[in-house]
This record gives structure tokens, sequence and C-alpha cells, in this order.
């Protein structure tokens, strides 16, 4: 149980996708304008995350080695097919603020670098908690990247107004450059976190 | 001994058969590129049809909510009518995508809706004009673009909206010598949504000269 809950972490946290390994950075980047946008985003690749996890798990002794990538792509887009089928039903309006990157959650690096490195490897349960946690994991920083730009660039948090009437957001965070530069800072920020913490714990050690 | 015989050449027979088949599924399976392709083949067919079977399942929704979206952008944009029919529009700016006739309550023409197409800053605008039978812009609804948020997507908040509301003749933004004002940093976007006010107006007045004029008669 232990080691489910440490996989679970793992990809929250100390390989959390987008802030650690810097993968999947072109959603990272395009649909932080807004916090709704960044938690459509995030749960859509969780669920995929998850599904092709657990089924490419189950297959991983069916699939001959020469196509793994093929058939891995193959099971995604099935996924998100699903997804965007379910998006464009019930949260039409989600499915148009996301426009284009939800097909493109096929081509997204993290999904198929968990499909690689962990659930061809892996038992289906602790490949399904890997999906969980590195979903979530992206789902978590997506969110801080939106809220920073969606706040400072918006004044609104979820589309809430923060400030009133007369603020003026700075309209450069919602655009490009803004999610460059707050991706670069946050990444940054949890980079110098990671380092304290290692540092006090190999301190206690010795 | 004719019996055992008989008995001893069939299963010989059946044992050639056998050999026969093994080798046929051994070079079949053994072989690296039939398999791998039954087995992709395999995958994309189950994956296929779980999908029809999902799409089977979402898609009355899916067209449910999609004429539930252009019914709200119609009633947004002509609050008088009460039913919309579809019609077709005849040489007209090729802007315009769809007609609609709003009737009210009484079945009475009450306006009409125009579904235009102009060109924005990041693409296509899709945009619903309501345009009442007096020939004034009752409300434009953007039902779909990929404007820059901020900026060019501001076009869809009422501060710009309101300004075509009343209009009757084509608006032009300040930039180019009009009255509307253009949103700033967004010129292109305002101009682009000018000209489907004017292309809507433009397809409309025909018809309703066409309806005032049977009146008068």
């Amino acid at each position: 149980m232990n080691k489910k809950l440490s996989i679970l972490i793992n990809g929250l946290i100390r390989e959390n996708p987008s802030l650690v390994l810097l993968l999947g950075m072109c959603p990272t980047l395009a649909v932080t304008t807004s916090v709704n946008n960044a938690i459509g985003m995030g749960l859509a690749a969780t669920f995929v995350l998850i599904g092709s996890n657990v089924v490419i798990s189950l297959l991983k002794k069916c699939i001959p080695d020469k196509i793994r990538i093929a058939a891995y792509i193959v099971i995604i887009a099935g996924f998100v097919t699903l997804v965007q089928m379910l998006l464009e039903a019930y949260v039409p309006a989600l499915n148009k603020s996301l426009g284009v990157f939800i097909p493109l959650i096929v081509v997204n690096c993290i999904i198929l670098a968990r499909a690689e490195s962990f659930a061809s490897k892996n038992t289906v349960l602790d490949s399904m908690m890997d999906g969980v946690g590195m979903g979530l994991g992206f789902t978590a920083s997506l969110i801080l990247v939106a809220s920073v730009r969606e706040i400072l660039g918006n004044g609104s948090f979820c589309g809430i107004p923060l400030f009133g009437e007369g603020f003026q957001g700075a309209t450069i965070m919602i655009l490009p450059p803004g999610g460059f530069l707050t991706l670069g800072i946050v990444i940054a920020v949890v980079g110098v976190v990671r380092k304290a913490i290692s540092a006090r714990k190999a301190g206690k050690e010795i | 001994m004719s019996n055992s015989f008989s008995v001893d050449s069939v299963k010989d027979i059946i044992k050639k058969i056998g050999c026969t088949m093994k080798k046929g599924v051994d070079f079949c399976m053994g072989n690296s590129v039939l398999k791998p392709g039954i087995v992709l083949g395999i995958i994309a067919l189950s994956v296929g049809l779980l999908l029809s079977v999902a799409n089977f399942f979402t898609k009355d929704t899916i067209a449910a909510a999609k004429a539930k979206e252009i019914t709200n952008a119609l009633t947004q944009v002509l609050p008088a009518a009460q039913a919309f029919e579809e019609m077709a529009p005849e040489g007209v700016d090729a802007m315009v995508t769809t007609l609609y006739v709003g009737k009210d309550a009484s079945g009475e023409t009450a306006g009409y809706c125009v579904q235009v197409q102009p060109s924005g800053y990041g693409g296509s605008i899709v945009m619903m004009v309501g345009i009442a039978k007096d020939g004034s812009v009752q409300g434009v609804s953007i039902t779909e673009s990929s404007e820059t948020p901020g900026l060019g997507a501001l076009a869809n908040e009422d501060k710009f909206k309101k300004q075509y509301n009343g209009r009757t003749e084509p608006a032009q933004v300040n930039k180019d010598g009009g009255d509307i004002e253009a949103i700033s940093g967004a010129t292109i976007t305002s101009r682009a949504v000018t000209n489907g006010v004017n292309a809507a107006l433009e397809t409309v007045r025909p018809l309703l000269e066409e309806a005032g004029g049977a009146a008068g008669e």
C-alpha cells in the first residue's frame, strides 16, 4: 500500500511532469490563460493518462516490441477521441475554449512517456496509480501557472473578478509572453524549493 | 487386420495434415512482419469498434447541445422572437453562412437573424446578428472565435457589442472615420465584427423592403 502511495506522490511532486520532468510544455503554455481552462485540460489529460496506462499495462505482453509506439498511439488516440466526444456532448463551452488542444493530447509527451517508461513495465494497479499521480501533478501545475496569469492579467480567479471594476489587468500575462515568463519563474521557484529540501534531508542523514 | 490398418492410415493422414498446418502457422506467426501487423490491426479494430459505440451514445447529445447553442444565440440577439426558422440565403455576401427568420408569439415575422463569418485577427469569427423588422440591429453575439484573449476576445463583451444596437445603416470603426469605438489593441477584430454587422444589414435590407412593399400595396 505504501508503494502505491509513493507512486502517487511521485507523479504529484517528485517527478511532476511539467515542472520537474519538463514534459507537455505546449499545453502548459497554451491553455493556462484561465484557471477554468487549466482545470479542464488537466482533468481531460488525467482521464486519458489513467485509461491509456491501464490498457497498455494490460496489453504489455501482447504488444510486440517493434510496433509498441504505434500501438500506444492508437490506444491513446482512442481515449482522446472519447474525451472529445464527452466534452462536446456535456461541456461544449469548455470544449470550445480548449479548442485544438484536446485533440493534441494524443501527442502530449507526458502520456506517451508514461506508457513507454512506466505502464509497459509495471502492473495494472501501479500503472493506474501512476496515471492518477501524473495526471493530478499535471493539473496542479497547470492551475498554478494559470492562477498567476489570470490574477495578474485579468484580475480574476476562475472567472470571478477579484479587484472590482477599476482594475486594469496586465494583458501581457494573458498573451504568450506572459506564459513563458510565468512558467520560467514557477519552474525556478520549484527548483529552488526542491534543492533546499534535498539539502536539508542530506544534512539530517549525516 | 484390415481394420487396424485403416486406423493407422487415418492417423498417418491426420498427422501429415497437422504437420502442414503447424508449418503454416509457424510461417505466419514466426514472420516478423505479419504478427505485429495482425496485433496492431486487432488493436486498431477494437479501438475503432469501441469509439463507434461511444459515438452512437453521444451523437444525439452532441447534436442537441449544438442546436441549443444556436437557439441561445438566436434568442440573445433577437429577444422579440419566440421561434426561429432557417431560410435559404439568396445572392448574399459570401460572409453570410445562415439566415434565420424569427417569429413572435402570434407567428408574425419579428425580425431576422444572420450568421456571418468575417475573418478576424486569429481566423474566422462566427457571429450572430439580430435585426428587427424596422431594420435596426437588436443584438450581436460572437459564438466562435480564436481572437487573442484579453484583446480581441473582448469583442464579446457588452461594452463593445452594445455599440451596434439600434443601428440601421452600415457602421465603421473610429479609425476608419466611423463612430464605432474600436477595442484598443484590437482594431482588426473590431473592424471584422463591424464588417459582419454590415454584411448582415445588407442581407436583411432587401427582405425587409420586400415585406414593407407588400404591406404598402
